[in-house]
């Protein structure tokens, strides 16, 4: 019997743990959706937040402040500060948006070009974001020709009425064509804080619809384009194409067919469409491609790759050559601007046995003056 | 109050507790000092705690560590150590429970009314004694482990690289060595084994199998860690299980991971609260046998309580010291001597048999 009454007892103060002690109202919430970073024009950092106005079924929202202007769109609301650091700006947001503020449902962190080239401030702003402010560690990042605020502005659902939803499968279908990368916060994080390994972040822009009467610089392929040179004239005026490598004092773009290249190297793109005097074949990788990487080569390091490819025409050999010289093109011009946004170091340090063994191999200097071997598998 | 504890019991209890031990409060500094190469660490440390536990089993009386000093004059100092270290062990058990509660699931609520909530069920398990606490642990155990398995899997199905643990060695064999001696202070809770040896049917089954069992779970938890961040690459390595699934796939499919984690370590945690209040009451009570069992467990758990209520960043050097598993192996060693005198006398009570 008592023991009976015991596992009642703690039965009734297990479900204390249900944390209604802590319970927090949905309406004294507010869920930010995307985060845009800019330099500030009085203080040093700009942030501006877009959240879901949630309002009760069946009643009109009540104008908040900005009433039909460009804070508020589509059932989001945006609010903009400035401060000396996120902290900061994210104490003024409190202030101005007096609610509990949960980016664990954060879809987007976009940073302004200009921003990026501080390199310090960055940093901190991912550091404190996933570390302090508890964001969503699979949050994309975006890399923003042009202000931050303005594609974040741009930001409205194309397909139904959740931003969420549109964003994510706007991503999915963009990252399965391989023009943009997968680019989580953590993983960002991760390789733009540590020195040699280089962040990629998804390249975007507000196309100005300017382009589809007069078309913009080209590479050679239909997706050579990055975000914001696109001709096209469509519902959504943000472009989604490209990347954007950071090295260690160095920002890169590549377009949208060097963003399927690199995909392709990562592992990440299963089908590419080849152009070559006007006839298009299409490419299919079943695997990623084996790399191996011998640093301490007595011929001098070496990089070799091999890629599967499939294609479904008798004569594929120039389109696989075209493939080779394309990828060769990349990875040298990577090379030079001291970028390895594949990750070849990874595979370097195989060869090392201790983290000291590794640092005494200089990775930089043998990876700046290695060799690639490309070949089809 | 329920002593009568099993083998398999006892198996299970051990390898959660020391889990517990290598997973929570300690595996944010060994991956701080290994990086990845910590699973090196954790597997050295698990065989030679492994054929540790099996010598000092063999070494503990058959009448158990306890009753020795019971009978022995001047003993009574023996289970006061044992008390000592057992209150250690749970207070430090309860600080990391409190955090853990802190950290991801009521952030607002104050610690006091944590402890609170936690206080009827450690204290029951105190009452009722370490059979009870054992057979509990027992029950849940194969949930918690397949719970445990589909977070891992989850986590790192499509996104581990094994690259990740490249330079096999991390910061070098010193390093590594380090890790694994730190890794071996889980030493301070065997003496569960000398206590509970009359009524184990195979101590040294459990004495074997409860590390084996352990250095199994927690390597995998590690190798699962390492496939998903490289050194480094989580922001922060405190709770590294948590990190994992907050990070990992585990959370594409489930959001809301704290609740879920949370659940997974919250009876480990208390077992090992309860498992201490259990055995430093016992403990008490061979010193003080003129005293009723039950009410000696009072002291142990106001004890553990008074010293794992604050959590690090507030509690002064003195108790962050004591409350170091490093520091309260040490109170193992001077139980090797009544270990050591009863076997002695144990062995020649045989001798004098068979010549008899």
């Amino acid at each position: 019997m008592r023991k009976w009454a015991a596992v009642l007892l703690m039965a009734a103060l297990a479900m204390q743990l249900t944390g209604c002690y802590d319970a927090v109202d949905l309406g004294d919430q507010i869920f930010a959706i995307n985060l845009a970073l800019d330099k500030g024009e009085t203080k040093a950092l700009r942030l501006t937040m877009q959240y879901p106005q949630i309002t009760p079924v069946g009643k009109e929202g009540a104008d908040s402040g900005g009433g039909n202007s460009d804070l508020k769109k589509d059932g989001y609301l945006i609010e903009q500060v400035e401060g000396d650091d996120l902290s900061a700006c994210l104490t003024l947001m409190r202030m101005v948006t007096p609610r509990k503020m949960d980016l664990m449902q954060l879809r987007g962190i976009f940073i302004s070009e200009t921003l990026a080239n501080s390199r310090v401030t960055v940093q901190e702003c991912l550091s404190a974001l996933l570390s302090t402010h508890n964001a969503r560690p699979t949050a994309t990042v975006f890399l923003t020709r042009g202000r931050a605020e303005d594609v974040l502005s741009a930001q409205v659902p194309l397909f139904g009425a959740r931003l969420s939803k549109s964003q994510s499968a706007q991503s999915s279908q963009l990252q399965e064509q391989g023009v943009i990368t997968a680019s989580p916060l953590n993983t960002f994080y991760y390789c733009f804080a540590t020195p040699g390994c280089s962040a990629v972040a998804v390249l975007t822009a507000v196309n100005g619809m300017q382009y589809i009467s007069a078309p913009s610089s080209q590479g050679t392929q239909a997706t050579s384009y990055l975000a914001g040179d696109v001709p096209r004239n469509t519902v959504g005026t943000t472009d989604y194409c490209g990347c954007a490598v950071f090295g260690d004092e160095d920002l890169m773009f590549l377009d949208g067919y060097e963003t399927q290249l690199l995909n392709l190297m990562l592992g990440k793109l299963r089908e590419l469409n080849m152009e070559i005097g006007g006839r298009t074949v299409s490419l299919y990788f079943p695997r990623a491609p084996r790399i191996k990487v011998k640093p301490l080569d007595p011929d001098g390091p070496r990089i070799a790759i091999r890629v599967p490819v499939l294609c479904d025409v008798p004569d594929a050999a120039p389109y696989t050559q075209r493939l080779i010289d394309d990828l060769a093109t990349l990875l040298l011009k990577l090379q030079q601007r001291k970028m390895d946004p594949v990750d070849f170091a990874q595979r370097a340090r195989v060869s090392a046995l201790t983290l000291e063994d590794w640092g005494a191999m200089d990775w930089p200097a043998l990876y700046a003056r290695a060799v690639f071997d490309i070949s089809i598998a | 109050m329920n002593d009568s504890i099993r083998t398999p019991e006892m198996t299970v209890l051990l390898a959660s507790i020391l889990t517990a031990q290598w997973f929570s409060s300690t595996g944010n500094g060994f991956l701080d000092a290994c990086g990845n190469a910590v699973i090196w660490a954790i597997l050295a440390a698990g065989l030679l705690l492994t054929l540790l536990s099996l010598l000092l089993v063999r070494l503990a009386p058959k009448r158990g560590l306890l009753t020795v000093c019971q009978e022995r004059k001047g003993f009574f100092l023996f289970p006061l150590i044992s008390f000592a270290l057992f209150s250690l062990l749970a207070a430090t058990a309860l600080r990391d429970t409190l955090s853990m509660l802190s950290t991801f699931l009521l952030p607002h609520t104050p610690r006091w009314f944590l402890l609170l909530m936690l206080l009827p069920v450690i204290g029951l398990a105190g009452w009722l004694g370490i059979a009870s606490v054992a057979r509990s642990i027992k029950l849940v155990g194969p949930a918690l482990l397949a719970l445990y398995a589909v977070v891992l899997v989850l986590s790192v199905w499509n996104q581990g690289d094994v690259y990740n643990f490249f330079p096999l060695l991390g910061n070098g064999v010193p390093a590594l060595g380090k890790t694994a001696l730190s890794a071996l202070s889980v030493t301070a809770w065997l003496p569960m084994l000398w206590i509970d040896k009359p009524q184990l049917e195979g101590t040294g089954r459990a004495g074997m199998r409860a590390p084996l069992y352990a250095t199994a779970i927690s390597l995998a938890g590690y190798i699962a860690y390492g496939l998903l961040f490289s050194g480094g690459g989580a922001a922060t390595t405190t709770f590294p299980l948590h990190r994992l699934s907050a990070a990992g796939g585990f959370s594409h499919s489930f959001q809301r991971t704290h609740a879920l984690f949370v659940f997974a370590w919250l009876p480990v945690q208390v077992a090992a609260v309860g498992a201490g209040i259990c055995y430093a009451a016992r403990s008490l009570h061979a010193a003080l046998p003129a005293a009723p069992g039950r009410i000696l467990v009072i002291p142990p758990l106001a004890l553990a309580c008074a010293l794992g209520f604050r959590d690090i960043e507030h509690s002064p050097m003195w108790l962050n010291t004591l409350l170091q598993t490093n520091l309260q192996s040490l109170l193992v060693l001077p139980l090797l001597l009544p270990m050591i005198v009863g076997k002695a006398a144990e062995r020649r009570r045989e001798k004098e048999a068979r010549h008899a």
